[in-house]
């Protein structure tokens, strides 16, 4: 509760200092600093490779600078960035699937994650865990939202509907699905 | 919770989480190279609406001139509608013929050889259309 008063007069002052030109380049830099972590981990989970997640968070912070007047103040604004981040990632997604279908044959779908995956030196190659993230990638994008706010985040659901604008009800039942398909892929593929 | 949804897949989400990782000072230069981006974005803007400004007034007459080409070409039909349309008129050779035409005599031995053959396909003209023994 604390937190939440905290974060929101954080929040506040941050928008002030945003919205007035002499101190909007500092108020920026808190507010990378601030919310850059958080963000990195939700587009590294969505695009896996280190590379691609740092040119989307640069993206996300771009984004958000040029959008930081019309920012009405309605959600938090890790909420905002949040959903910038998301889409970002899902749009960025979206095109490497595209591009992979006209280059090649199309092939799974977004089995070019795991490629991804594979290639990053940031990542230490496992096998159980590529199996889980080919699980995840097999996901549709809701069902992999959801699962990955509550499996890495564990997330309440009250929060994720925040984040998502999603009710809690079909939050649920995206979650539950999403466990069941992971589960039936990763005993099939033993 | 967390056990129960480890039980779920068999998987805690630190066993995986371990396999990631991020480069040394990631995050401490990140919001450095993100103004630098913004800097870098905005003096293209600059550029962009400085260009603009200095051919701004280049671009003001050459969009003045087409559209008084446009609109004479819109308008110089409506005002030959009125006119009759068919076959052009048969004109006599020796209107058309410059030397003669201009009203200004022969001078030079080609104007001279313009004039006699304009006479000679006037003389024809004359019998072809006007004479009737």
């Amino acid at each position: 509760m604390r937190d939440r008063e905290t974060e929101s007069e954080f929040d506040r002052t941050l928008i002030e200092k945003l919205r007035d030109p002499s101190t909007r380049e500092k108020a920026f830099v808190d507010l990378v600093q601030r919310y850059s972590k958080p963000l990195y981990s939700q587009i590294r989970r969505l695009v896996l490779n280190h590379s691609d997640c740092d040119n989307l968070l640069q993206e996300v912070f771009i984004k958000a600078w040029k959008g930081i007047a019309s920012f009405r103040g309605d959600s938090k604004l890790y909420t905002w960035l949040y959903r910038i981040a998301y889409h970002e990632a899902l749009d960025h997604l979206r095109w490497k699937q595209q591009r992979r279908e006209h280059e090649v044959e199309i092939g799974e779908e977004n089995s070019f994650l795991i490629e991804r995956l594979v290639a990053d030196p940031y990542f230490d190659p496992d096998e159980a865990e590529l199996k889980l993230q080919k699980a995840i990638a097999h996901l549709p994008p809701k069902q992999r939202q959801v699962f990955l706010l509550r499996f890495y985040d564990e997330l309440p659901y009250s929060e994720i509907r925040s984040l998502t604008g999603t009710s809690e009800g079909a939050l649920k039942s995206s979650y539950h699905h999403a466990i069941q398909k992971i589960k039936a892929e990763l005993t099939d593929e033993e | 919770m967390t056990e129960q949804k480890d039980s779920k897949l068999g998987r805690s989400r630190q066993e995986s989480l371990k396999h990631y990782s991020i480069p040394e000072g990631y995050f401490s230069d990140l919001s450095g190279r993100i103004m630098e981006r913004i800097g870098t974005l905005y003096q293209e803007e600059s550029r962009k609406s400085t260009l603009m400004l200095r051919f701004r007034p280049y671009l003001t007459v050459a969009a003045s001139l087409f559209l008084l080409f446009s609109l004479y070409f819109v308008i110089s039909p409506i005002y030959n509608d009125g006119r009759e349309s068919g076959p052009p008129e048969r004109v006599s050779p020796i209107e058309s013929a410059s030397p003669l035409a201009s009203n200004t005599l022969p001078k030079t031995d080609w104007e001279l050889y313009l004039s006699n053959r304009a006479a000679d396909e006037e003389e024809e003209f004359w019998l072809e259309t006007v004479y009737t023994p």
